[in-house]
């Protein structure tokens, strides 16, 4: 491969169905092991963008290539782990069956992919409740156990979107904190998507600030703060500036959108 | 099962916060109820019986049907096994064929659109309808009478099975794309599983349809054969005025019909009882 990255999108257009313009003129590099968030309001074309890398949306024009091949092609896929917004565990699955599905799709023994689910069960912290059902799980141990099953085929790319959205915000915060370090062991590339500004400062190296109709990459950001980071990292001045920069831009485009608004109205 | 109604949960659950009451406990308030306005409902019809003293042709009372039972067991409970025989064979085609049907119906998609909508109407067409027409193919007895109770009993299995093999969840069908899943996998890992508590919930409602019937189609299709299910004790003691013989065998319907959903019940949620709501106990 003659490319250093192990994600690039180049010119991306995506228009729905529908006539609605999601993404237009989108460009994406991604190094190996860098954590990258795309963060914006909802209609932003951020989860778009994520499924068009996942090869779960196609483009309208443009090009996208994940390890040099096309989205969702196998040899893309066999590199990459994504994580839904839900859990989607299958209910009538065990947690530690659930967490082995991957590997069973791809034809691994039985042996050989209950002992690796367990592996990375005890990696999220979740090795004694294996045998629970999804249905008796909390919110937060239901998306543990996701990730666990994204870890279980040793991805090098994680795309994760709106992971950890529908939490509490301890949890969140806890799950944050897990993420990090997993990445830090596993040295996954990760995309992040999310609408959360704090949170994609506490997580990224890199953030793309995205606004909506049609979806633009507005800005990015870099995060000059090596890991681990800790929760002095939220109290520091380079968090508040971060967080207050992204918070400008989303601010300023949707002003201006009420003042084009109320000019046509006047 | 039956016991997790939402009355039931409430009531259960309001007044007790320190501890869980005993399964036995439970029970009997869900139990108790239901037995106390059964209790009051014949004695309240024996009193009447006994104050306005009615032919027993005309209105019979709670002791003459306990008679028949006394004096008539026997055919009752002969009757009962040829209902229950037949019942047994009718449901097992309607679930067997019912699956096959809606997974046809659900796997080609222009085939669900043009077929379903018929079968909807096909249910709404009385049964009485079929039955001239399932005497001259099968003849008066056993085949007539069990086509007369899938008939009736498929729908609820052909319908809800297909609503479940068609609502399998779309992010968890994306989750088998990214993993390559193939056709196969997709279907005995995901889809089928999926659908069971769909293909459940129609098998109890066909559990009570296909008791009725059977008693609807020896009623209607069985007159001639010398020995008969409860439907054909019906017509019988019918026409014999034998007011209180007729209430036993209806009440041997209703008591088999009942079980007979329970069980289909009880199966279910052994399936289920891990991960289906509708199998969780109430806490």
């Amino acid at each position: 491969m003659g490319s250093p990255f192990v994600i690039s999108a180049k010119d991306v257009y995506k228009r729905f169905p529908d006539g609605t313009l999601a993404l237009e003129g989108v460009a994406l590099a991604v190094q190996p092991g860098e954590f990258v968030s795309l963060v914006g309001p909802s209609g932003c074309g951020k989860s778009t963008l994520l499924r068009i890398l996942a090869g779960l949306e196609d483009i309208t024009s443009g090009e996208a290539k994940v390890e040099g091949y096309a989205p969702g092609s196998p040899q893309a896929r066999q590199e990459m782990a994504f994580v839904f917004q839900e859990p989607t565990l299958l209910p009538w699955r065990s947690v530690l069956h659930n967490v082995a599905l991957p590997l069973e799709l791809r034809g691994v023994s039985s042996a050989q992919r209950l002992d690796r689910a367990r592996e990375v069960l005890d990696l999220v912290g979740l090795g004694a409740r294996a045998g629970a059902f999804p249905g008796a799980l909390s919110g937060g141990m239901k998306m543990r156990v996701s990730i666990a099953r994204a870890l279980i085929t040793r991805p090098k790319i994680m795309l994760m979107d709106e992971p950890f959205g529908a939490l509490d915000e301890m949890t969140r915060q806890r799950l944050n904190d897990e993420l990090l370090s997993l990445k830090q062991a596993t040295g996954s590339t990760v995309v992040f998507v999310t609408h959360n500004m704090f949170e994609a400062v506490y997580l990224s190296q890199r953030i793309v600030v995205m606004t909506p109709h049609p979806g633009r990459i507005a800005e990015v950001l870099e995060v000059p703060v090596a890991y681990p980071r800790t929760s002095e990292f939220r109290a520091s001045e380079t968090y508040g500036k971060l967080v207050y920069r992204v918070l400008n831009v989303l601010e300023g485009d949707a002003a201006k959108r009420v003042s084009v608004h109320s000019e046509v109205k006047a | 099962m039956t016991k997790s109604s939402p009355v039931g949960a409430a009531s259960a659950g309001a007044d007790v916060v320190l501890r869980r009451p005993s399964r036995l406990v439970t029970w009997l308030r869900n139990a108790l109820p239901v037995t106390v306005a059964f209790l009051v409902f014949v004695g309240l019809w024996q009193l009447g019986i006994t104050i306005f003293k009615p032919q027993p042709f005309i209105v019979p009372g709670p002791l003459n049907v306990l008679q028949a039972f006394q004096e008539q067991g026997a055919s009752l409970w002969e009757s009962t096994l040829i209902t229950l025989r037949a019942t047994a064979v009718a449901f097992g085609l309607s679930a067997v064929l019912g699956a096959a049907v809606s997974f046809l119906l659900t796997s080609i998609p222009i085939l669900y659109k043009a077929v379903f909508p018929l079968t909807v109407v096909f249910q709404s067409v009385p049964v009485i309808v079929f039955v001239p027409l399932l005497l001259t193919w099968f003849g008066i007895g056993m085949p007539s009478i069990i086509a007369v109770a899938v008939i009736i009993s498929i729908f609820p299995i052909i319908a809800n099975t297909a609503i479940g093999l068609r609502s399998t969840d779309a992010s968890l069908k994306q989750l088998f794309q990214l993993y390559g899943a193939n056709s196969w996998q997709s279907l005995f890992k995901l889809r089928l599983p999926a659908a069971l508590p769909y293909f459940f919930a129609g098998l109890r409602i066909a559990a009570g349809a296909s008791v009725i019937g059977v008693v609807v189609g020896e009623y209607m299709a069985g007159m001639a054969s010398t020995k008969g299910g409860l439907g054909f004790l019906v017509v019988e003691t019918a026409s014999r005025l034998q007011m209180a013989q007729l209430a036993a065998a209806g009440l041997c319907a209703a008591i088999l019909g009942i079980s007979f959903f329970l069980l289909v019940g009880y199966v279910g949620n052994l399936f289920l009882k891990n991960w289906h709501e509708s199998a969780r106990e109430e806490r």
